[in-house]
């Protein structure tokens, strides 16, 4: 019975300590929002920098991602679809973006 | 909102050739039933078949249905190939414009989605877990659900044939076409749903089997043990994890497009008809790995054996597999060079393209070195072989030549695309199927298939290939674009088509080559029983069963302790030791698979023909099934120690 | 002596393979979301003469629902503890709050909808409204199926406590929630936040 009774499935520790980073981390993305003086790149790539690390400190402290015992193919499957998803959105933005330059009518650019 | 959608009389409105279609298959089909009632074999089908979790039998089914698609999809293509011979100049043909749509669409969605990923999901249901020592897959109700919706999706394309229209988009369906606003009609909906249904089957599919090869292997088999067919499935299943989502949600958009009038893919309102052709591409270009892989995952497991040798360069094939699958993901946009991308965007995809011609390279090289210095036996399956090494490379020369931009800007949707395509899935997967259908075909039946009607077939099929498809090259290069119904006269296209359609007769007679095979050696089991379950010195562990494997696959899992563990396991000479026999856990029939299957085709034909009311049920319907089966608690029962050791006695015996 | 054996397939087997399984299935579903996501990204400057995210979203009520979210998470794993734990009334408890909590998001969102559709900015309006509809409204729907998976798998857990046959299916729902979580993060950081600015 080694998997379903790792530490983690039964201990509220990993738990708060996630919640409570997601928390700051939901806080100070309002904050640089609604008040931060950022230009707008910076304040661009600072939210998105924030998303990832809300959706990072997720997969680790409440789904447990990369903690479970060797062969870790939950994680390796994770990582290629992680890598998939980024090929996938940055590619299609990348596409589209030329195509829009090349091949729609110029329309306001 | 009228009580049928927008189902009427009209629906059953066609002309003379499609009549005479839905004749034949409605005939045919009331054909079957009746025969199947007047030998009272309902009970058996439904006990023995249609509820069944065996993976073996599931993969049967799937060949088999498989085969009643690859029969309707042959007869599109004979029918264009009637229509190019004859249409040139004054001549317009036996085929209306629309139809001839049809015709095409619905070829390309037989052949790819109900012949291709049929023969891939029923060849890795058979043999993958053999291979591995399991006794079956993973899940095997969630393996039952996959099948009856694949057929689900795969009923549409002969239920249109009767009611309504099919698309007449071409295969995938681009928009703005395939859009609200010029393709109101049901045509397209049918498409849909035909395809986001055995879509879904396939992505439960794909976790059903990568779950199995990580999990279940037996005590031994490491990775780098596994059969390179397991890797390639491996290979594969990743592939449709990661790829089929993204067709999912593409054709999801079309469909709220379309039932909902949003506009993510109209010509106006802000949408982007070309997004659609990116994200169905980043779908479309894995899947055709996911068909190929498979194919060459066969041959991985059939030159070893019939060269008497080891498979040359066993790692290298396995990082070649990797390779691939990782590249197949980054190579999308050769489908859209002329879309008007610019030229950096055009280079990496040109680029990439070019580079994933080089792990295919090593893998065909190390067969080729499996081959050399062995003792070759030209078997069927070895045939099959052959055929592919020259139809499949030269498809993939066309290929890499097709990969350069600049190239392709001539030949993009030509014949010589055409020509490309076909050669490398019929060359690679319909090929690679064919050879595993006459190398395992003793396994899963218990006798050998004739040699002399295979070897025929395969002749048939292989010289008409190449008589079907080499003047398409030609043709391309000549300036004939595909999905032409008509041509003017004079240009010199007219000879070219008219070997093309012998080509395809010809093909057509390597069919019915095989289907007297398959008549001829069903005849003649009796004297062709394969007794020993291994009739061609095999390597793998699928050969140390039974022929047919006992419904458990293996009464002791096989320990495993080197690569080829069947064929060390006989060098070795070691005797079996006799071990106790053990209660052997299996799972239950169950009916909602089946349940699943009827539901999802009708909630589908609802939403095609807008009967709102039918598909809300349906869908509840399915979530009932869904919700009761967990509420049911004998889903698997014990296989008593005597009864294994009684099948196993009594199969020994032979 | 008749000892029979029993073949190695044991419970442990049973919820490695299953978790293992549905753990696919969340990348499956990532990957669906991924691909609405690019679109999204593409389509979400074309108003076609529409409200923009400017006008449409609200910081506030955006953020008040990552917070309930974002707690209706952190309870659905406290549920997930007390049932692996096999404490039946700490885990009914916990999930129903999840349940209660995800409630009120639903309806904060369908709130969001119907003040998009007043604003002129409904479904079939332009490509921008297409999109953000497409990917909030599959959110949504995934949410409730969540929801309904809680009462389904919560009816049984009531009457029969917690046996091993639940701990893997609850275990299945928590993971699903906490992917519904991560997939949020995403939606308000890139939809919301980058409307804003």
């Amino acid at each position: 019975m080694i998997d379903e009774h790792h530490g983690w499935n039964l201990s509220f520790k990993p738990l708060w300590i996630g919640f409570i980073i997601s928390l700051v981390l939901v806080a100070s993305a309002y904050r640089i929002v609604a008040y931060g003086h950022l230009k707008h790149d910076t304040l661009m790539l600072s939210i998105i920098m924030i998303g990832c690390v809300l959706a990072l400190i997720q997969l680790i402290f409440f789904l447990h991602l990369g903690l479970e015992e060797k062969p870790r193919w939950n994680l390796i499957m994770f990582i290629f679809g992680v890598a998939l998803m980024f090929i996938l959105i940055g590619g299609t933005i990348w596409i589209m973006n030329n195509l829009n330059y090349n091949a729609m009518p110029r329309m306001g650019h | 909102m009228s009580l049928f959608g927008r189902l009427g009389e009209h629906a059953l409105k066609h002309d003379w050739i499609e009549y005479a279609a839905g004749v034949s298959i409605v005939g045919g089909a009331l054909v079957v039933i009746i025969l199947i009632t007047y030998l009272k074999k309902w009970g058996w089908l439904w006990r023995e078949w249609f509820t069944s979790v065996d993976h073996k039998k599931i993969g049967i089914m799937y060949i088999v249905f498989s085969a009643i698609q690859l029969a309707k999809g042959l007869i599109d293509g004979l029918m264009m190939r009637a229509q190019q011979a004859t249409a040139s100049g004054d001549c317009m043909g036996y085929l209306g414009a629309e139809h001839f749509q049809q015709i095409f669409t619905a070829h390309g969605v037989t052949m790819i989605f109900f012949v291709g990923m049929g023969v891939v999901f029923g060849i890795i249901n058979l043999v993958l877990p053999l291979q591995i020592g399991a006794r079956d897959v993973a899940f095997p109700l969630l393996n039952s659900i996959s099948f009856w919706l694949f057929a689900a999706g795969g009923l549409y394309i002969f239920i249109s044939l009767v009611i309504g229209v099919f698309a007449g988009t071409g295969w995938t369906a681009y928009p703005p076409l395939a859009g609200l606003k010029y393709n109101p009609g049901v045509g397209v909906d049918y498409w849909l749903w035909s395809i986001q249904i055995s879509g879904a089957g396939s992505l439960l599919s794909g976790i059903n089997f990568l779950v199995t090869i990580l999990k279940m292997r037996c005590p031994g088999m490491k990775l780098m043990r596994m059969p390179v067919f397991v890797w390639a499935t491996l290979a594969t299943v990743v592939l449709v994890i990661f790829a089929f989502p993204i067709l999912t949600g593409t054709i999801g958009m079309l469909s709220t497009d379309r039932l909902l009038d949003t506009k993510i893919f109209t010509a106006d309102y802000g949408g982007n008809p070309m997004m659609y052709i990116n994200l169905i591409w980043a779908w479309g270009h894995p899947e055709v790995y996911i068909l190929v892989l498979p194919a060459f995952g066969i041959f991985s497991e059939v030159v070893p054996v019939f060269s008497h040798k080891k498979l040359f360069g066993y790692t290298s094939m396995v990082w070649a597999i990797a390779v691939i699958t990782f590249l197949s993901f980054i190579v999308w946009l050769h489908h859209f060079f002329t879309m008007g991308a610019g030229a950096n965007v055009n280079a990496f995809f040109g680029i990439m393209t070019m580079v994933i011609a080089i792990p295919t390279g090593v893998k065909v090289f190390n067969w080729l070195f499996t081959m050399y210095r062995g003792k070759v036996t030209f078997t069927t399956p070895m045939l099959w072989f052959m055929g592919f090494i020259f139809i499949f490379v030269t498809g993939g020369m066309t290929g890499v030549m097709m990969a350069i931009p600049g190239i392709d800007f001539q030949v993009h949707n030509s014949l010589f695309l055409i020509a490309h395509f076909h050669s490398v899935i019929i060359g690679g997967v319909l090929f690679g199927f064919f050879s595993g259908y006459s190398y395992w075909f003793p396994k899963f039946t218990g006798f050998r298939l004739n040699e002399k009607l295979g070897k025929y077939a395969f002749w048939f099929w292989f010289v008409g290939f190449i008589v079907a498809f080499f003047p398409l090259y030609l043709l391309g290069f000549m300036g004939a674009t595909r999905r032409m119904n008509h041509y003017p006269a004079g240009n010199g296209w007219q000879p070219l088509f008219i070997v093309a359609s012998i080509g395809a007769f010809l093909i057509l007679i390597g069919v019915l080559f095989q289907a007297a095979q398959l008549y001829k050696s069903i005849k003649e089991r009796n004297q062709n029983k394969d007794t020993t379950g291994d009739p061609w010195n095999g390597r793998a562990l699928e050969w140390s069963t039974a022929s047919p494997p006992p419904f458990y696959n293996f009464a002791h899992l096989p320990e495993v302790h080197s690569r080829d563990a069947f064929w060390e396991l006989k060098k070795s000479k070691k005797d079996i030791v006799k071990r106790k026999y053990e209660d052997i856990h299996m799972p239950k029939n169950s009916m909602v698979g089946v349940n699943i299957g009827i539901l999802s085709c009708v909630m589908g034909f609802a939403l095609v023909w807008h009967i709102f009311w039918l598909a809300a049920i349906t869908f509840i319907g399915i979530l009932i099934a869904l919700i009761a089966r967990l509420f049911v608690k004998e889903t698997d029962y014990y296989v008593k120690a005597e009864e294994v050791e009684q099948i196993e006695t009594r199969s020994r015996a032979t | 002596m008749n000892t029979h054996e029993v073949s190695p397939d044991t419970h442990h087997d049973v919820y490695s393979k299953t978790v293992f399984g549905f753990w696919l299935y969340l990348l499956t579903d990532f990957m669906l979301f991924a691909t609405i996501f690019a679109a999204y990204s593409v389509l979400s400057g074309n108003h076609f003469g529409g409200p923009t995210q400017k006008q449409l979203f609200n910081l506030d009520h955006a953020t008040l629902q990552t917070v309930i979210f974002l707690i209706s998470t952190f309870t659905v794993g406290i549920a997930g503890v007390y049932t692996h734990r096999k404490k039946r009334g700490g885990a009914i408890v916990f999930f129903l709050i999840s349940f209660v909590l995800g409630i009120v998001f639903l309806g904060m969102e369908l709130h969001e909808f119907s003040h998009f559709i007043a604003a002129g900015s409904g479904w079939k309006k332009n490509a921008f409204a297409s999109s953000f509809f497409s990917l909030v409204g599959m959110f949504v729907l995934h949410l409730v199926f969540a929801l309904l998976w809680v009462i389904v798998l919560l009816v049984p857990v009531f009457r029969f406590g917690i046996t091993a046959r639940s701990v893997l299916r609850l275990t299945c729902l928590k993971m699903f929630w906490q992917f519904l979580s991560i997939v949020w993060a995403f939606i308000y950081t890139i939809v919301y936040l980058l409307g804003i600015v």
